[in-house]
């Protein structure tokens, strides 16, 4: 059941109406809302439903274990079963197609040309596996270097790993965040449920009025046909894809955390204004936070973090990449495109002084705009490899983006019959405006006014708003981050 | 928890109740002549024919394959050429699933009860769980909804997953409850997608209603629906079709082209009516079943004859032996190879029949109907 349906909606105000009319019966609320999640999981398969109680059971068992354990050898083991259980999942689901891809093709180049094109079995991606998988390993490794007890019933654990509002698509939610909520009465709160229906209506708004209109009117054309549109073309295409997922992903979160803010849970922010970023470490400390600061702390710092040395803060940095690159997408752009990311940031942290955010927020106006703009186009160049996709998924993949590259190097120019649609254009200076002014000036000061309508104008806007999404629903588009 | 703050005496209580309420008004209002839960532009052309003054006591009601392989005016002229002077009409329409086509008969013959034929389309296209008019179903009314939720269930969410089944029949699936879930959460989708239709229905009318300068809200101004372009036809030769040379025209042609390269002559001729599904398979076509026992009990009870019409397709599928029969009639009524409907000629698209085609099909109808009648 995806967020932008009119199902959502429904059951979701079923599921908010009951979860308060149990506010005092802890068990049962967290019952309804384990079964809610288990529903909602089921829009997209309720075979995989499976996959979620054998990781949570493996965790559960796992975490209680190295809890219960004093001998650090057998904690250890409990750990390592634990990843070998979510990583051997994960890595089955989600790259065993891939794996055999390049295996059979290694072998075809070898000589052995029956093996072209072999793939034993199509191993079908479940919906939201990177995400609970990484919400498991975090329980489990947390529980190991004691910064976490475990979970008080089987049930709030599964309640943790399945909760609905982040379960396909995140934010990655840490035990340690989450697992303590659980444990405090359920308080209604009206502000927080007004809040939580505004980020719900933005999100919402962002992702079928912004994100979808950019992507079928400006993206899709420009790396369908990039010759078509020159070099000019190719720039506003990745200008577009960058903006296109950014406000997919992000309006994702912000259903996400406005539907936990309505059910009285709080879910860490995942972006935060990424491309007003002036290096890009400092992108990374905005742009899908909870997966960033998860490999940081689960990854590069376990394996060194910025070491003793540049060469060991480079194998380090460089790593982290892959394996982010990798977590997007079981192809070789999207290890490049990590890869890409790991030397830009590498580059950046070696050879320029770390700024504090009250240095940064100190630079004149015009070295600002300049750094943000000079890695706002860095990140918007990767996304030329990131958005080709693979051609495994139907993309024109490394090659398709390595003509949009030259095209760009060489200034190609456009087909004079090619014109890219204005509504792609309105809607990629509508998200810039948006997202480059202060937040007081349109954001904020649209919540305050909608904060203060009376209940029935608010619901009379919801419905105006409900329509006039499903009236711009032309493509119906899944959001982007379901396929990671 | 506050006594204050109570969840049903609050704020946001109010603001879920309002939603719900607005929902519900602006579904009454954009579905208001019977709730029947089908946003597209069929309901507003349907409206207007339906309540056309024009005595007709011959309805054709189907989807695209009927509404352009039936032409009323031919029909007509054959009957009375037979010494059967009947006026016929054709309310068939796009996308027009079996549901639809129960709820738009019901319709007219509420409104004109002199009608004595019924001609509803019941061919390979409607009955295709593959097919888009039937594997994303609308649900006509709340209750038709529910009550497929309740009773479950036809299966197929989409054509994809239907190839997939086709395919792959279930033998022994040990994670039959997962797909049952599976099931049950599909239907409760669609019911709510139902209820929620009714503020995307005002909006998008309102839209058009912009975008189209004051006209009606509901009718596409490009082809096949043009306003212009249909009077225009309609001045010159009594009925409107797609014209050949217009995009959606030649797009068609170069499909049945490139079929008739596909699948020879011979081979479309050849093939048998083994491989077609039909209502043997309770589950798959619990929807369309119910609709056509639906028809079937208005049709007995008003006194309507109800004949089921099944079009044809470019060499697409293999014939059905209704169909077989049909075609060899028309062969002898005018003379012509038994195959007339399996030529390019015959054909606008793939799909649908051409002018020429047409004509054909609606002599042959007509004869049959007198005959019929004479019996």
């Amino acid at each position: 059941m995806a967020f932008n349906s009119t199902q959502f909606v429904c059951f979701f105000l079923v599921v908010l109406a009951v979860h308060w009319a149990l506010a005092r019966e802890r068990k049962a609320r967290f019952l309804w809302l384990t079964v809610a999640s288990c529903v909602f999981y089921a829009g997209w398969s309720a075979k995989f439903l499976l996959l979620i109680f054998i990781s949570s059971a493996l965790d559960w068992v796992c975490g209680g274990q190295i809890h219960r354990s004093v001998s650090p050898r057998r904690r250890k083991a409990w750990l390592a079963l634990s990843l070998a259980g979510n990583l051997g999942l994960l890595g089955f689901f989600k790259y065993f197609n891939f794996f055999a891809e390049n295996v059979s093709a290694a072998l075809a180049r070898a000589g052995l040309e029956s093996f072209a094109g072999f793939v034993p079995w199509h191993i079908v991606l479940p919906a939201g596996i990177s995400f609970y998988t990484f919400q498991t390993l975090s329980y489990t490794i947390d529980i190991y270097r004691r910064e976490l007890a475990p979970a008080k019933s089987p049930l709030d654990f599964l309640l943790y790993v399945s909760f609905f509002p982040q379960l396909v698509a995140g934010p990655i939610v840490r035990a340690v965040d989450f697992l303590p909520q659980l444990d405090a009465p359920a308080r209604f709160d009206d502000r927080a449920i007004e809040r939580g229906v505004y980020r719900i209506a933005c999100g919402l708004a962002k992702k079928v009025l912004l994100a979808d209109l950019i992507g079928l009117y400006l993206v899709d054309p420009v790396f369908k046909a990039p010759a078509s549109f020159g070099a000019g073309g190719v720039v506003l295409g990745t200008w577009g894809a960058l903006f296109q997922f950014y406000l997919d992903f992000s309006a994702y979160s912000d259903v996400a955390i406005g539907a936990a803010l309505c059910l009285g849970f709080r879910l860490e922010e995942n972006f935060d204004r990424p491309f007003l970023a002036q290096s890009i470490s400092e992108f990374w400390r905005r742009w899908h936070i909870s997966l960033s600061t998860w490999f940081r702390d689960y990854v590069f710092v376990p394996l060194g973090g910025r070491g003793a040395s540049r060469l060991a803060f480079l194998r380090n940095m460089m790593g982290t990449m892959f394996l982010t690159g990798l977590w997007h997408g079981a192809g070789w752009n999207y290890v490049l495109w990590g890869l890409m990311h790991g030397v830009f940031t590498y580059v950046g942290a070696v050879f320029r002084k770390p700024a504090s955010p009250a240095e940064r927020a100190a630079r004149p106006w015009w070295e600002r705009t300049l750094r943000r703009a000079f890695v706002f186009n860095l990140v918007a160049f990767s996304m030329l490899f990131f958005r080709n996709g693979t051609v495994a998924e139907g993309n024109r993949g490394i090659a398709g983006s390595l003509e949009m590259l030259k095209l760009l190097v060489s200034f190609g120019p456009a087909d004079p019959k090619a014109s890219i649609a204005t509504a792609g254009l309105v809607a990629l200076a509508v998200a810039a405006l948006i997202h480059f002014t202060p937040a007081r000036w349109i954001h904020e000061r649209l919540r305050e006014r909608w904060n203060a309508l009376p209940s029935m104008a608010q619901a009379f806007s919801l419905v105006v708003l409900a329509g006039t999404l499903a009236a711009f629903s032309y493509a119906k588009a899944p959001f982007k981050y379901f396929q990671f | 928890m506050d006594a204050a703050t109570t969840p049903f005496r609050s704020k946001s209580a109010r603001l879920a109740a309002w939603f719900v309420l607005f929902c519900a008004l602006t579904l009454v209002a954009a579905q208001r002549l019977q709730l029947g839960l089908c946003s597209d532009a069929r309901h507003a052309v349907l409206r207007e024919l339906v309540s056309s003054p024009e005595p007709a006591t011959v309805v054709f009601v189907g989807s695209s394959q009927t509404a352009r392989g039936v032409i009323p005016e031919v029909f007509d002229a054959r009957a009375a050429e037979l010494g059967v002077p009947v006026r016929s009409v054709n309310l068939s329409f796009f996308g027009t699933s079996r549901q639809l086509a129960y709820l738009t008969l019901e319709r007219w013959l509420d409104a004109h009860p002199d009608t004595t034929c019924a001609y509803v389309e019941c061919g390979v296209l409607s009955d295709h769980q593959d097919f888009p008019h039937e594997a994303l179903s609308r649900f006509e009314t709340p209750s038709d909804a529910l009550s497929l939720v309740v009773s479950l269930p036809y299966d197929v969410r989409n054509a994809r997953e239907f190839k997939r089944r086709k395919d792959h029949p279930p033998t022994f699936d040990p994670l039959g409850a997962f797909t049952r879930i599976e099931r049950v959460q599909l239907h409760a989708e669609l019911s709510l997608e139902a209820l929620g239709r009714g503020p995307e229905d005002c909006v998008r009318a309102l839209f058009n209603l912009a975008q189209r300068r004051g006209a009606s809200p509901y009718w596409m101004p490009n082809e096949p629906t043009l306003a212009s372009v249909i009077d225009a036809q309609v001045a010159e030769r009594g009925y409107y079709r797609i014209t050949p040379d217009s995009p959606l025209g030649l797009g068609g042609k170069a499909g049945v082209t490139k079929q008739a390269a596909a699948v020879s002559y011979e081979t479309a001729l050849a093939a048998t009516f083994k491989d077609l599904d039909d209502f043997s398979e309770p589950t798959r076509f619990r929807a369309t079943k119910l609709y056509a026992e639906r028809i079937a009990a208005l049709c007995k009870a008003r006194g309507v004859r109800l004949v089921f019409l099944d079009q044809p397709n470019f060499r697409g599928r293999p014939l059905r032996p209704s169909q077989v029969a049909f075609y060899s009639q028309l062969a002898e009524l005018f003379q012509q190879d038994k195959s007339v409907l399996y030529r390019e000629e015959s054909f606008q698209d793939s799909g649908h029949l051409s002018v020429m085609g047409a004509e054909f099909a609606s002599k042959a109808l007509a004869t049959q109907f007198v005959g019929a009648g004479k019996q």
